[in-house]
């Protein structure tokens, strides 16, 4: 069946990794769109300069709910510093989104990029 | 965590506002005169006359059809094209009086009218209800502007709507203007007849009733002031040059018969599925049926989940094997959530109007398409309602 999104995108949409609030988080950030109503909540777990864990709450349109859960995959066991260092024009050429969109996408990455950073 | 798997698709397409499969029975009728009746209608030898012919009947039987003359209709190439000579053709070149429409219209008049703003015609736009209905006292307060020609939709594409376009062209008549009616989203869904509905000028798409796409039609009331937009070899009482798509005209014709025949009983059958559809969304909780409850289009839903993403939800259904679309997709060029013009226009609040899919039914659907598009709308509705839960 012909998609308008690429493969890796549809399954992050379909099968959303790390879905879902959690309870023993240490750091909680939500970022969003007020415009749209839109926003993508996530709860770490960080221990020792590291982000053990990772969930996230999400409502928006496909590219940012596959978005927000490819992030959450990147950034699990990766220290602070990583994090800081990771380009959202790498999730953007991955998941094969439009540059158009790229505010959107990127969102995810850069609302923990600066939670973390307020953590320094 | 939660994984989403589905295992049983069914292609089901419910996005017949959009455009609609040919009939088999006109796919055939329109090979035949592809491969074998091919003649170009104006030539005079004997392959030109069949093709003449076949044009003539076809003309004929959507004279039938739309209860008007034969020469009162104008082939072209659908229903922008039959909107655009609807109205650069009748506006007067002084530009001294111009268009009454509604924000409501498709993109077909909508942005015909915002270029003729541009050009220096003066714009009116009549305001509607919360069901999508024209507010008749504001459209009369209206007509007494610089108008000659009201062009209002007869059904709204994306809420179903549909316009009491005989008690507005009686309006706007006493007052010597112009109608034209966009009824690209009726034909073939709802009776019409040309003479009862009292209009001066009617547009058509057979690709929306189950024809070809690139052929349409204007139905131009006999002595309407009209001049050509289109110049050439004067086809169509000089009304519209080019060829006669002859294999799309007659396809036309035989689809808007078809849609005739079983009109009736498609609408029960819409009725009886939509009611059903409609009682499976209010269970969802946090629900707006758009559009008016009565004065409808069969089978055309306007859909409204506040708490979702109607795109995400459009794409969910998409992955499941349904065909429906969506009144809010992110526009590339924007960055932006875009709300549909239609649903700004009725007020809907921005939660609502985010999470909008529009269903539209078709003749080619049945009761277990119905049903695995529900079963498939209310798991989609509540994962991604599940997605922010306690946000």
């Amino acid at each position: 069946m012909a998609h308008k999104y690429s493969p890796i995108l549809l399954d992050h949409f379909m099968n959303p990794r790390n879905i879902g609030a959690m309870e023993d988080y240490t750091l909680q950030v939500t970022g969003e769109n007020p415009r749209d109503g839109d926003y993508v909540r996530f709860f770490l777990k960080v221990e020792e300069d590291t982000v053990k864990d990772v969930s996230f709450q999400v409502k928006g349109c496909p590219r940012f709910i596959a978005a927000s859960s490819f992030t959450s995959e990147k950034i699990k066991n990766h220290t602070i510093s990583e994090i800081l260092s990771m380009d959202p024009v790498e999730i953007q050429e991955t998941l094969e989104i439009e540059e158009e969109v790229f505010a959107c996408v990127s969102l995810p990455l850069k609302t923990i990029q600066k939670a973390l950073l307020g953590t320094r | 965590m939660q994984r989403w798997l589905n295992t049983e698709i069914m292609e089901v397409y419910m996005d017949h506002s959009a455009t609609t499969p040919v009939f088999p029975e006109v796919a055939r009728v329109v090979y035949e005169l592809m491969t074998r009746s091919f003649g170009n209608a104006s030539s005079l030898h004997f392959k030109g006359q069949q093709a003449k012919e076949a044009l003539d009947k076809a003309r004929e039987d959507m004279s039938l059809a739309l209860g008007c003359e034969p020469e009162e209709l104008v082939f072209c190439s659908g229903g922008t094209e039959a909107d655009n000579l609807a109205l650069f053709g009748t506006l007067p070149e002084n530009r001294s009086r111009g268009l009454l429409t509604t924000g409501i219209e498709h993109e077909a008049v909508l942005e015909t009218a915002h270029h003729l703003e541009k050009e220096g015609f003066p714009v009116f736009y009549a305001p509607v209800d919360a069901y999508g209905q024209v507010d008749l006292q504001a459209f009369e307060k209206l007509l007494s502007g610089p108008v000659s020609l009201v062009s209002i939709m007869m059904a709204n594409n994306e809420v179903g709507t549909i316009q009491p376009i005989a008690q507005m062209a009686q309006m706007a008549h006493e007052r010597g203007i112009l109608v034209h009616s966009d009824a690209v989203q009726a034909i073939g869904k709802v009776p019409i007849n040309v003479k009862e509905l009292g209009v001066d000028l009617l547009s058509g798409a057979a690709h929306k009733f189950y024809g070809p796409k690139g052929v349409g039609f204007l139905y131009v009331k006999r002595g309407t002031p009209i001049h050509p937009v289109v110049f050439g070899g004067g086809h169509e009482r000089g009304l519209r040059s080019g060829t006669e798509n002859v294999p799309g005209i007659v396809g036309m014709a035989r689809a808007l018969s078809i849609c005739l025949q079983h009109m009736k009983q498609n609408t029960q059958r819409y009725r009886m599925w939509t009611t059903r559809i409609l009682k499976a969304c209010e269970q969802l909780g946090e629900f707006r049926a758009n559009g008016h409850p009565e004065q409808r289009i069969p089978g055309t839903l306007s859909l409204s989940f506040r708490d979702v993403n109607g795109e995400s939800l459009m794409e969910w259904l998409s992955f499941n094997g349904i065909a429906v679309s969506t009144a809010s997709a992110c526009q590339s060029h924007a960055a932006r959530r875009s709300i549909s013009h239609v649903l700004q226009q009725l007020g809907l609040e921005r939660p609502f109007a985010n999470g909008t899919i529009r269903v539209a039914l078709g003749h080619d659907n049945d009761d277990e398409q119905v049903q695995y598009f529900i079963s498939r709308l209310e798991e989609g509705v509540r994962r991604l309602r599940s997605m922010n839960h306690g946000a």
